[in-house]
This record gives C-alpha cells, structure tokens and sequence, in this order.
C-alpha cells in the first residue's frame, strides 16, 4: 500500500513492524484485518525489530509513521505505540492471555481509530 | 418572638428539599452584622422532625467563619417548612413493534462497498444451487471465515449469479468487500445474524464514505425496490423516517408487514377545578395537559385512571403523602401538575442487532402539599434538641423577597423565582411590601429525568452530571475541544479512556468520560433542550400567576434564586426569554453581595428582624 514516499517520513500510514520470521504468524494477520476493516493504510517494515524491545521498536515504527502511529508485534506480546509519547509509555501493551486472536483484529480496529480520532475498543482479558 | 440583646448570636434557618441553609448575625449597637453562611443536606422530608439533624449541621457549618460555637446561638427563626412532596414520571405514547427483522437504528462505522442491492436473502452455501442471473443477498454468519466467505461470493459471481448485497455478522463488510470481484454494498456487525430471515426480498443500501443513504430513507425508494402498495408505504414510513442519516440499512420485506408503530393507552387524567372539570386524553400530548390547567388553575385536584402509568404517578404521590400525615388518601389533593413532550429511544423487541426506535413519550411532575401541622412539631424538636429558642418567620416566599432584596441593583416592586429540584416557587412583592406567591411542579429533578431518557441513559447519576457540567470532545492525545469549539491542551498525554470520547468537564480539572454512544452536539442538544422545556413555560406560567392583571409586563425586576440558579446555563437561558420576550430584568440574585443565588431565605429571616 506505499503510495508515495513523503520527504520527512518514510510511510504514509500506520507502521507495523515485526521480526521477518513472524509475518506468517496469526497475530500479525489479525492486526492487519484489523487495520484494513477501519480502511486506513498501513505499512510493513519487514526490518523493523531488531532486538527483543518491542516498546522501542514500536516508537521508531510511530515516528516514521505520517500518522504517527506504530505497532510492533511479537510472538506473544503486541504494542501500540505513537511518536508523541514517552518511549517507555506506549498507548497500549498487550501480552501473554491478552494475546487471543480476538484482541489481536481489536488492536489493529485501535491503532486506526487512534489515527481517526475515534473512541479505542476495550481488549479485555480471556477473549476467546 | 424571641429578643435578642446586643451581641446574641441568632440564626436564619431554610429548610430545603435538598438542602438546608443558614444565616447567622448578631445585633451590634443596634446595627445588623452577619456572622456566617452555612449550607448542609436536608436530612428527611422537608417540614418533618427529621430534618433537626440537617438544621444542627447547617448552623456547625455557619459557625465555622465564626470564633462562637453552637451555644452561643440563642434564637433560631425558621421558615414555615410546609411540605411539598412531587414524583416524576415519564410514559411513552408510541411503541415501536417489529414482527419480523428490520434493523432500524443499526449504523454500523464500517460497512463494505457502496450502493443498492436487491434481492433475496440466502445463505453462502445456498447460492451454490442459484441459476445464472438470480438476484441474491447471501447472509454470512462465522461459520466460515471471512476469506471463505469471499470466495463463495466470488464463485457464485463466476456462475453468472447476481450478488447483489451481503448481511455480514461479525465486523468485516471492508474485509470481504476488498475480496471479492464486484463492488456491493454490505452491512456488518449484525449481532443476532440468526434472526435474519431467508429467503425473504431484502434491499441493502450503502452510502459512499461521508454520505448517507438517500432510497432507504424515503418512503417512495422502499416502495419502488420491494413492490410495495400505498397501504403498504404508508406502515412503512416510519421506519424510513427513523433510517433518515445513517450511512448504512437494511429493510427486508415480510409477509407479516415488518413493522408496526402502536400507540400505547397512556390513559387520561381528569383535571379538577373550582367550576367545572375536565378530562384530558394524553396521548395528544403535554400541550393540552397544561392548557387546561392553566385555564382551570387554581385546580382543586387531579385524578388518574387505575391501572394506567399517569394514574399510578398520582396515586403514588398521593400515597406518600397519605402515610407522612397519617391522612386518609381521600383527603389528599394534588396542588399541581406539569407535563412536557419527549422523544424517547427504546429497544426494540424483535431487533437483530441492538436497533432502537424513537417514540413519543409525556413526562409528568406531580405535587402534593400538605398543611402547617408538620412544621410545628419541627419546632417542637428543635426547641428541645438544640436547646435554643425557634420560631417560625413568615412565610417562604416573603423571607426569599427579603433575601433577594440585599443583591445589589434590586428594590421594590420585585419578584422572585427559587429554581429548585422539585419546585419552582415565585412570588411578587409590590412597592408597600405585599407578597402573592405560588409553587409549581416541575424543576431540576425533571430535567434529569428529561436527560436520562430521552438519551437512553438508564442512570439518573450520570444524566445529573451531565445537567450540570459543561462537556467536550476528545479530540487527540493532547487536546479536546470544548462546546464552543475552542481546544484546549494538555502537557502530558490524556489517558486513553478518554480518547475520542465526549466528556464532562468536572472541577479540579478531572476529565469524566462518558462510556455511551453520544455525540457531543446531541448531548448539548439535549441537555439545553430539557432545561427550556421544563423552565420556560413553567417559570411563565408561575409568573402570569402573581404579575398584576396576569400580565408579565408589568413586572420591572426578577430575581433568581435556588441551586438550579446556579446552573452553569440555565439563569442565562432564562434572561434571554424574560428579557427578548417580555422586557423584564432578570438575573441571577447575589445575596448580600456575594453570596450569588443560595441563602436567600435564610438571609431573609434575619434581615426581617429588621423590619419588626
């Protein structure tokens, strides 16, 4: 979906990043329904997660985001985060039973709505 | 009449509804000196033994500005506490009934695709069996993901059938729209996906981002797609009319005729007067209700049907009353009645997706008033509580007159109105200090109510806060706008509880989200609405009541006073009418200079002292 490069930031919509290895894996997938349903483009950055830090990760992909939205996606943890915040503070921090597929769609219906200005919807624990 | 020497502390007591004030002054060298204000919540029903303990923390909480305690208080003069118990009620006159589905009030925020489909409902599978050029709209439940889903369309779309829509359950019409070969509308998030029928005409219609629909929302549009007779569009009216705005809907067409709008038996009431009485139906709604009463007024009673809401409100009253005075029902009259229109949004039964209806509804504020002997034993408890001497100072409304009087730029002739939560109470007082008074049903407690239902709350808390506090609208992690437009910001990022969500201002500069479905302009909306609805009419009506010659003219001052004078909006909105309208002054009362609109009475009874 990258439309055009703009000169400051690198994508023109919400970044996801994620280590290469776990594009194949559902979670991800979810998020990216879920951003797709809310129609707001989004943007892979197939290198963003170098380390184990998410949170991080999470933030550079938010600052190189035109949105200033970013979410990084682990094996088991998920998090939302955006350019404005402290990085240490993220929007969101999903892990362990948090992370049912369920709560994956809702987090990527989050990160968009968080561009959209709309009310974000509740991840409750043990969705199945 | 108690005396009182140089530098005896004595006290000017209200009792309230809600609130007991208190006003505290001493006589020094002859020259009237106020000591302390002190305000406490009433404790029972006003006018009863119960509210000593209410009286005893007003005059603590007066007496905190002072260096004297509560000994030192030799005279207490009371207002003449008579008490007036009032009820609320709310009815609709209209129910919405759906025999079959027909998602009205269903607005999902994400729909698929664009456009009109028409066609019969069927499921994904079903279409397998369809024939080349067959108009249909499959109904996808979660039995196959949404990828499947795609792909039935997509096959059926290849054998030439003629998909013409899709009814989605869970929240994928973008999904699904973006898989499959040609561009229809879907609408999602339709919970109880079961309840939809097959096999049924359907005609599914969604705007283009930022529009709303323009077939379903007009009568004549569902006619042309489903076939439908003139007997047949005009029972469907009502459902288009309720579609008018949404960006998305459905109407299937079933044999039962789908929707119904019914008209409640709401019952009648027969007003009561001096010469003649009159029985009024109210399902015609709250005009003719208070036309009457005012025509008839002073009424002597108002009597309900049994079995019917409005004749349980009057009963309930009644009977409230009946057991505080030991009083045969029989003997109890209701003083006054009011009634406002309302549009309600109830649930509909039958719904397949949380869909609402609105529906005409009358809200009702009855009042009973009970005779002096209650206030006497008040007296009688509070001379042997609290050890002082009591007496009672003149009525209500003549001590308000005398309160309203210390607010700078007043004089005589005056008038005043107490903007309370159960009453509205106004008095006139003429140039030679003569006092008409009267008490009409009607006040805060019923705008609450106004707020609660007409925006489907189900909590009276909640629409209280919002009756009182400004609110605004979330608008990024760092700024809201406010109901005027104008942001304001914030150093650290809000939390995310608030983020795009309509809150209350709260003091202290607490955010309070509220966790509801409403926007900030019909939250606004509402809110002005409900406080001009109750207020207006009544404080005219009281008013035409006391003016000279019943003409509102006539009067040159209005001072308002009570806890709903504090209002944030309300005096505003009040001045505007009286002053636009009718030419009067009017203004929220500053009791001795600084106390705004509270302590009027009590402030009263003191300053009476002067006059005797």
């Amino acid at each position: 979906m990258r439309e055009k490069k703009s000169k400051i930031y690198d994508f023109v919509g919400i970044v996801i990043c994620t280590k290469k290895n776990l594009m194949g894996y559902a979670n991800v997938k979810e998020i990216l329904y879920g951003i797709e349903e809310e129609e707001v483009p989004f943007e892979v950055w197939q290198k963003g997660l170098k380390t184990e830090d998410i949170v991080s990760a999470a933030h550079a992909a938010a600052i190189r985001s035109i949105f200033n939205v970013g979410v990084c996606c682990s094996k088991d943890a998920i998090v939302i985060h955006h350019s404005k915040l402290e990085k240490r503070n993220p929007l969101f921090y999903l892990s362990g039973d948090q992370c049912t597929r369920k709560n994956a769609r809702y987090a990527g219906n989050n990160a968009a709505r968080l561009v959209k200005g709309l009310r974000l919807k509740t991840m409750k624990k043990h969705e199945r | 009449m108690p005396v009182c020497d140089n530098k005896d502390l004595f006290a000017g007591v209200d009792v309230g509804n809600s609130t007991t004030e208190a006003a505290l002054a001493q006589w020094e060298d002859g020259v009237l000196q106020y000591l302390g204000t002190g305000i406490a919540e009433t404790t029972g029903i006003k006018g009863t033994p119960e509210n000593v303990d209410g009286v005893r923390n007003a005059l603590l909480s007066a007496l905190e500005e002072s260096d004297r305690s509560l000994n030192d208080v030799s005279a207490i003069y009371i207002n003449a506490a008579i008490p007036v118990i009032g009820d609320l009620s709310m009815s609709t006159i209209t129910e919405t009934i759906i025999t079959e589905s027909a998602m009205i009030g269903h607005n999902p925020d994400t729909p698929g695709g664009a456009g009109i489909g028409t066609g019969r409902t069927i499921s994904l599978e079903g279409m397998l069996n369809c024939m080349p050029g067959e108009k249909v709209i499959p109904v996808v439940d979660t039995h196959l993901t949404f990828h499947q889903a795609a792909k039935f369309i997509n096959k059926a779309l290849d054998a030439g059938v003629d998909v013409q829509a899709a009814i989605v359950q869970e929240n994928e019409g973008v999904l699904i729209s973006n898989r499959i070969k040609k561009k229809i509308p879907i609408v999602d998030e339709v919970t109880i996906i079961d309840a939809v029928p097959i096999g049924m005409q359907a005609v599914v219609e969604v705007a283009e981002a930022g529009r709303s629909i323009m077939v379903l929302s007009n009568p004549y549009g569902i006619a042309s797609l489903l076939g439908l007779d003139a007997k047949a569009t005009r029972k469907i009216a009502p459902l288009a009319i309720s579609l008018i705005g949404n960006r998305s809907a459905v109407v299937i067409k079933t044999p039962k005729g789908g929707i119904k709008q019914k008209k409640i038996p709401i019952g009648s009431l027969n007003v009561v007067g001096k010469k003649y009485s009159q029985e009024i139906d109210l399902s015609k709604g709250a005009g003719e209700l208070v036309m009457a009463i005012e025509k008839m007024a002073p009424i002597i009673d108002i009597v309900g049907a049994p079995g019917t809401a409005v004749g349980g409100l009057i009963n309930r009253i009644k009977q409230t009353l009946s057991e505080l005075e030991n009083q045969s029902i029989s003997d109890i009259r209701i003083r006054d009645l009011f009634a406002t229109n309302a549009v309600v949004p109830q649930l509909i039964s039958g719904g397949v997706a949380g869909e609402f209806s609105l529906n005409a509804a009358i809200g009702l504020a009855a009042m009973v008033v009970s005779n002096e002997r209650m206030s006497r034993s008040l007296v009688q408890q509070l001379k042997v509580k609290l050890g002082v001497d009591v007496s009672v100072g003149g009525t209500e409304m003549e001590m308000a007159l005398l309160g309203a009087l210390t607010t700078p730029g007043v004089e005589k002739p005056l008038a005043v109105v107490d903007m309370g939560g159960g009453s509205i109470d106004a008095a006139v007082m003429d140039k030679n200090g003569r006092v008409k008074a009267v008490h009409m049903a009607g006040a805060g407690d019923m705008v609450t109510m106004l707020i609660d239902r007409e925006l489907g709350l189900e909590d009276i808390v909640l629409a209280e806060e919002m009756k009182i506090t400004p609110a605004a609208q979330v608008k990024s992690l760092f700024h809201l706008q406010l109901e005027d437009d104008r942001p304001i910001f914030f150093n650290t990022p809000l939390d995310k509880k608030y983020y795009g969500r309509v809150v209350l201002l709260k003091p202290r500069d607490q955010l309070q989200p509220v966790k509801r479905e409403i926007s900030l302009q019909k939250l606004v909306a509402t809110r002005r609405d409900a406080k001009k609805k109750v207020f207006i009419p009544n404080i005219l009506r009281a008013l035409k009541r006391i003016s000279p010659g019943r003409n509102i003219h006539a009067i040159e001052q209005i001072v308002l006073i009570g806890g709903c004078a504090l209002d944030f909006e309300l005096p505003e909105i009040i001045s505007d009418v009286l002053m636009k309208d009718f030419g009067v002054v009017t203004g929220s009362g500053n009791v001795r200079g600084k106390l705004g609109p509270r302590n009027a009475v009590a402030t009263g009874l003191i300053s009476a002292q002067e006059v005797y």
